[in-house]
């Protein structure tokens, strides 16, 4: 479903390289868990698959759309979320839902089950007609989350998103996930909470200095013997 | 360092933004003419003010020869000038110590209250000098020449120019940091910014009339008027005499005055800094405590009804420019003012209006007030500033922009639709009111509305392209994206470049008649529109895939 082929990206003019001709294939039905430390480049690959940056080299298909060439269906296939969310915060809850419902043509029908279900399990119905400015960071979040998902997207794309969620919607979340890769779709999040990883995943990516250093099911990682954590895993191997 | 000297510095830098510039100098060579080109277009709108000003200053100084007291020259100038540190100063301090966001960075930090509001404060004092020192260096050099001055008169006014914005601004310091304290000014901080809109509708509506009634016998009541301020503000103000008299008086009651006006600011300083440790976080902390009553309500049917993308979009930018007080202001003052200024002898029953309209039927004269009506629709249908700020308003928000599957094409076109609404509400009341005041005939009316149109969105198609070019995406007070925004006073040369085209094309077929004229123009301006939009949907497609955020 994410097809990622020798992408790099560097920074200021070739400084930095915040991603190394990284290769990745992410099928249906998955939900894969990209790991790696502060800095990695996991947001700067994020932000190259949902078209925020442009790779320097290498393509990026999605839902068998490429990004370069069929921009609006590759985009129609994405929910994304990123880590620090800026949205319009003088819309109140709904017109910023109703706002991408339209932009992503959501039937009325549809949209209202999926506002109602969404807002009812984040817990955020009763702020619904409140401006986003009123909004405590978790809820900005969960109303940025509510909108990425409100076209049931074939691939979510979510960038650290257990950072600030409470208790209950984290679970909520990671359930939802669940059921959507169920129906064939794909998860791709990252995370530095490896018990969230651990829990999770089908498959597991770790990434550190831009260079994928490890990829597989936790049992693959773990290279047979069963006793190893994730934690113990990830720190061996990103400590080089 | 110090940890004061370094917030200082930071300040500094951050208010000028010399960091990001000096990076863009160093690494985007791309960026050095476009710097330039800036910079030659701000120094030759802020030289064309002064030279008024200063031609302003000649005049006040020839009177006041003529009743022998040059010093009124100086006296002004200290007037005007912490009149206007004064002014400046509440609308800086406002936003800088209680709608600004680094505020609930530095409050947590090891640094007191008294530390952060002197670093503050001498960034401002800083923005301060910007309109200090045009203002005060003209009087006191016409001074200094025909006066012949001394060195110590050169010394001195050194000195009183480098004082001169720190009396002003304190007790505007001292003033917001009180009212705050008391009042929860953030809680109204929408209210605050249209209730300085209006004012300032009034401000220039009083002008215009006191203007008007000034017209006959002019210099001297301009002179009059200068008097009057200087009597007013200087009994109950009188720091600005004191750094007058300090400058033109000689001997021991030059020095006085001198030494009184030094040693008041410092106090008045020091002070300043003193209650600073007393009530500033106080009053912040007041402003920080959201009241919010809950009530559950259900979803309305109304609320998720569906549309079309582009029409969502341009709802989305509606209610965004509706929303945010500084947009609102900005882009509503010019098709508000405009017509009132029209209608303005009408209120007034000024007696000279008959002799316009009479003069209205002389032959030719109909075409002349027809194309002047035209000139002014298009000046106040172009002063929103909506069209030059539309990309770069999105701000931290564009990267929805980017990720939603809807084309940039759509989405600009959206942006036009939205400039073109308001543009078309100022053109429809400007219009109407100026033909009611000067009797324009319906059939006029229409030709004036039609090109008056064509014309704006020609303006508008310009301004996106430029905006779409070089968006100012970084930003964190909206302010910034429409005030401190470049691309608006491109957006405005956009405009008077168009009037001036289409006077040129008036010019070369002046005796060809009213319908040759009206045609050509428009015949122009819809293929001006044609290209225009073809060329800013080239951009916007590759505008927003470069973006990179
Ligand atoms: N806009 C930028 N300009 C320059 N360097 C950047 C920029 N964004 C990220 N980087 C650098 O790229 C690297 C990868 O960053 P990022 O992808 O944000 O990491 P992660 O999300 O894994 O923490 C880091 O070294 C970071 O400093
Ligand atoms: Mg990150």
């Amino acid at each position: 479903m994410i097809h990622m082929t020798n992408i790099s990206k560097s920074y200021n003019k070739g400084e930095i390289k915040a991603v190394d001709n990284l290769s990745l294939h992410i099928r249906p039905g998955e939900i894969f868990g990209f790991l790696g430390p502060n800095g990695a480049g996991k947001t700067t690959t994020i932000k190259m698959i949902v078209g925020l940056l442009n790779p320097d080299k290498g393509s990026i298909v999605i839902n068998g759309h490429d990004i370069e060439n069929e921009t609006i269906e590759a985009k129609q296939s994405i929910g994304y979320v990123p880590d620090n969310p800026n949205i319009y915060d003088r819309l109140n809850g709904i017109e910023y839902l109703n706002f991408l419902a339209d932009v992503y043509r959501v039937s009325e029908d549809v949209r209202r089950e999926r506002i109602e279900y969404l807002l009812n399990m984040f817990g955020l119905t009763d702020a619904a007609y409140d401006p986003i400015n009123t909004y405590s960071h978790g809820m900005k979040q969960k109303i940025v989350l509510t909108g990425a998902l409100i076209h049931e997207p074939a691939v979510w794309i979510l960038d650290e998103p257990m950072v600030g969620l409470d208790p209950k919607s984290s679970h909520f979340l990671k359930e939802y996930m669940r059921e959507h890769c169920n129906r064939g779709n794909t998860v791709f999040f990252s995370t530095h909470v490896l018990e969230v990883a651990e829990r999770l995943c089908d498959r597991i990516g770790i990434i550190n200095k831009g260079k994928l250093i490890a990829i597989g099911t936790m049992n693959e990682l773990r290279g047979g013997e069963h006793a190893e954590s994730l934690e113990s895993i990830f720190l061996e191997l990103t400590e080089i | 360092m110090r940890p004061i000297t370094s917030l200082i510095k930071i300040n500094l830098k951050v208010n000028f933004g010399i960091s990001v510039l000096r990076h863009k100098l160093k690494h985007q060579k791309d960026k050095r003419i476009e710097f330039i080109a800036s910079a030659i277009a701000i120094l030759v709108a802020i030289c064309s003010l002064i030279f008024m000003y200063t031609f302003i200053l000649m005049g006040l100084y020839r009177q006041s020869m003529a009743i022998n007291q040059p010093g009124l020259i100086i006296a002004y100038g200290f007037v005007v000038t912490q009149l206007m540190t004064f002014i400046f100063g509440i609308i800086y301090i406002m936003s800088a110590f209680y709608f600004s966001n680094d505020l609930s960075i530095l409050v947590p930090l090891p640094l007191t209250a008294g530390d952060v509001m002197l670093a503050k404060f001498i960034t401002i004092l800083a923005n301060e000098y910007l309109v200090v020192l045009p203002m005060l260096l003209p009087p006191i050099i016409i001074y200094g020449i025909n006066e012949i001055a001394s060195p110590i008169f050169g010394i001195k006014a050194v000195i009183l120019i480098i004082f001169a914005p720190i009396i002003p601004l304190a007790i505007a310091t001292i003033i917001i940091m009180i009212l705050m304290r008391f009042i929860n000014l953030s809680r109204h901080k929408d209210a605050l910014t249209i209730i300085g809109g209006v004012l300032s509708i009034f401000i220039v509506i009083a002008l215009n009339v006191v203007s008007q009634n000034m017209t006959g016998t002019e210099e001297d009541m301009l002179f009059k008027a200068q008097l009057d301020l200087l009597e007013i503000v200087g009994k109950k103000f009188p720091p600005s005499l004191w750094a007058s008299r300090g400058l033109v008086y000689g001997g021991t009651e030059g020095l006085l005055n001198f030494l009184v006006f030094i040693v008041v600011s410092l106090l008045l300083f020091v002070g300043l800094i003193a209650l600073a440790n007393r009530v500033f976080y106080k009053g912040l902390l007041a402003g920080q405590e959201a009241s919010k009553k809950k009530v559950h309500r259900p979803i309305k049917d109304k609320s998720i009804k569906r549309h079309h993308p582009v029409f969502s979009l341009f709802m989305k930018e509606w209610k965004l420019f509706l929303r945010t007080p500084i947009y609102a202001v900005n882009g509503l003052i010019g098709i508000i003012l405009m017509p009132i200024l029209i209608l303005l002898p009408i209120i007034t029953e000024d007696s000279e209006l008959q002799e316009l309209q009479s003069l209205i039927h002389a032959p030719g004269a109909e075409m002349v007030i027809t194309l002047i009506g035209i000139a002014l629709i298009i000046f106040t249908a172009t002063m929103t500033l909506i069209a030059s700020t539309a990309i770069s308003r999105e701000g931290s928000t564009f990267w929805i922009s980017k990720i939603i599957p809807i084309s940039p094409r759509e989405q600009i076109f959206a942006k036009l639709l939205h400039a073109m609404a308001i543009a078309l509400i100022g053109i429809f009341i400007t219009g109407s009111a100026y033909a009611l005041i000067l009797n324009v005939s319906p059939a006029r009316l229409l030709v004036m509305l039609l090109i008056g149109s064509l014309a704006s969105m020609a303006i508008n198609i310009l301004s996106l392209i430029i905006d779409v070019i070089k968006p100012k995406l970084d930003w964190d007070n909206p302010q910034e994206a429409v005030k401190k925004n470049i691309n608006g006073l491109y957006g405005m040369l956009i405009s008077f470049l168009i009037i001036g085209l289409l006077g040129f094309v008036v010019f070369l077929l002046f005796d060809r008649g009213e319908m040759a004229i009206y045609s050509a123009i428009s015949v122009l301006l819809i293929i001006l529109n044609f290209l225009a939009l073809k060329l800013l949907f080239k951009k916007a497609d590759k505008t927003y895939r470069k973006l990179e955020l």
